[in-house]
C-alpha cells in the first residue's frame, strides 16, 4: 500500500477474499464495520424492530452468499445496502398500505415537549407526512427516506442507486418536490 | 409561521418542509454483539450443513482445470517414465520424509449429551470438516495429522453450539468477543499448551 493505511473499501475487499477462501470468520470483520449502517438504514424503512432484525440478518447472509459478486466498487457496508434495500422493498410490497401508514407514524419522536397538545401535533404533522409519503413513487419514497431520514449524503445514495452524486441530488430535489406538492394537495 | 401549522399552509417552504422530514429522523443503531453472533452461527450451521461457502461457476471453472491439469501431469509422468525405465533403487532419506512431516493431533472432548460434535479450526479454514468419534464413555475424539505451528480452534456440538476446548487452558480471545482454544504443534513428538490433545 503506497500511502500506509489501506482505504475501508480496500479493507473490506482484502476480508472478503479471506472468506472466499475458505476463512469464514473473516466475515465477521465485515460485519463489524457494517452492521450499524445497515440496521440504521433497514430501520429507515421498516419500524418493527424486530422485522428489520430479521431483514438485517437475512441481508448478511445473502451478502454472504453472494460474495462473490463483491467487486470494490463501493464499500462492503453500501453494498449490503442493495441487498437490504431490495429485502425492504420485497417485504413492503408484501403488507397492506396500512400497515405501512402505521409503521411511519410510528416514527413520532421522544425528544420534543410530552405536553398532550404538542404530542397530538406531532401526531397530525406526522400523519399528514405518512399519507403524502405513500403517495410518493417507491424510488422517491426511497430516496427520501435515505435523505432525510437515514441522514445519507448524496455521494452514499448515488453509490446505492449506482449514479453519480450530482445525479443523486437531482433525484432527492425532485422527490422532495413531488412531496411538497402532495402535501400542499393533501391541505387543501 | 409556527411548526405547529406548516402542513396547513398553501407553500410549504423548504426548510419546514427538510425540518419536518428530520423529525422522522433516527439516531443510527448501538451495535449490536448478539446481531453479528447469531448471523456468523447462521452461516456456520450452513457451512457445517454441506452447502459450499461460495458455489460460484468460476470456483468450479478453477477445480476443473485443475483436476484437468492433474490428470495431464500424470500422463505425462507416466509416459516419461516408461520411456526412460531404468533399474534403479529410489533412497529414501529421512530428509526427504521431514518435508511432508506432519504431526498426529489428537483432540477429544467429553460430552455425553452430544449428538455429533465436529471440530473447526485454522487449519481448515474454519470449516467444520472434522467429526469425532464417540467411544462407549462420551468421549469424542479424532486425530488430525497438522503441520508443526500454532492453530486455533472451537468444537462444534450439535452442528450449533460453538466451544472452547474445556481441557485446554491455552484460550485465545478472537477480537470479536468471542474465545478459541489454541494448541501448539512442535516438530517434536508433543503438542504444547493443550493438555488434552
Amino acid at each position: 500500500m503506497a500511502d500506509g493505511n489501506p482505504s475501508q473499501k480496500e479493507t473490506d475487499i482484502m476480508y472478503a477474499r479471506d472468506c472466499l477462501n475458505g476463512n469464514i470468520a473473516a466475515f465477521e470483520n465485515l460485519l463489524v464495520a457494517s452492521e450499524r449502517t445497515v440496521r440504521g438504514m433497514i430501520m429507515g424503512f421498516i419500524k418493527d424492530v424486530a422485522v428489520a432484525e430479521e431483514l438485517a440478518q437475512q441481508s448478511f447472509v445473502s451478502a454472504y452468499e453472494k460474495l462473490a459478486q463483491y467487486n470494490g466498487d463501493s464499500s462492503f457496508s453500501t453494498w449490503v445496502c442493495q441487498i437490504a434495500l431490495n429485502k425492504c422493498r420485497d417485504y413492503l410490497r408484501k403488507k397492506q398500505p396500512e400497515l405501512v401508514d402505521n409503521q411511519f407514524l410510528e416514527q413520532l419522536p421522544d425528544n420534543d415537549s410530552n405536553r398532550p397538545e404538542s404530542m397530538m401535533m406531532r401526531m397530525e404533522q406526522s400523519e399528514m407526512l405518512s399519507k403524502a409519503m405513500l403517495k410518493l413513487t417507491t424510488e422517491d419514497r426511497e430516496i427520501i427516506t435515505f435523505k432525510y431520514i437515514c441522514g445519507y449524503d448524496h455521494t452514499l445514495i448515488g453509490e446505492i442507486y449506482r449514479c453519480t452524486p450530482e445525479s443523486a441530488r437531482t433525484r432527492c430535489f425532485r422527490a422532495k418536490e413531488s412531496l411538497r406538492k402532495i402535501l400542499m394537495k393533501l391541505t387543501k | 409561521m409556527t411548526k405547529d401549522n406548516i402542513f396547513n399552509s398553501d407553500n410549504i417552504d423548504d426548510a419546514t418542509l427538510e425540518e419536518s422530514l428530520r423529525s422522522l429522523q433516527l439516531g443510527p443503531p448501538s451495535a449490536s454483539p448478539v446481531f453479528r453472533q447469531n448471523v456468523m452461527a447462521i452461516l456456520r450451521d450452513r457451512s457445517i450443513s454441506g452447502k459450499p461457502a461460495h458455489s460460484n461457476s468460476k470456483h468450479r471453472d478453477n477445480k476443473n482445470d485443475f483436476l484437468l491439469s492433474l490428470f495431464m501431469a500424470g500422463i505425462v509422468t507416466i509416459a516419461v517414465y516408461l520411456a526412460t525405465i531404468e533399474k534403479e533403487v529410489v533412497e529414501i532419506t529421512p530428509a526427504s520424509l521431514e518435508k511432508v512431516a506432519m504431526k498426529p493431533v489428537r483432540f477429544t472432548l467429553t460430552n455425553t449429551n452430544a449428538s455429533e460434535v465436529h471440530i473447526a479450526g485454522s487449519f481448515s479454514h474454519w470449516q467444520a470438516s472434522h467429526a469425532l468419534h464417540r467411544d462407549s464413555n462420551g468421549v469424542w475424539s479424532v486425530e488430525i495429522p497438522l503441520k508443526p505451528g500454532r492453530y486455533e480452534y472451537v468444537f462444534v456440538i450439535n452442528n450449533r453450539k460453538w466451544t472452547v476446548d474445556p481441557g485446554s487452558n491455552h484460550v485465545q480471545n478472537d477480537g470479536l468477543g468471542g474465545k478459541n482454544s489454541v494448541v501448539i504443534v512442535t516438530d517434536g513428538k508433543y503438542v504444547e499448551d493443550s493438555p488434552n490433545v
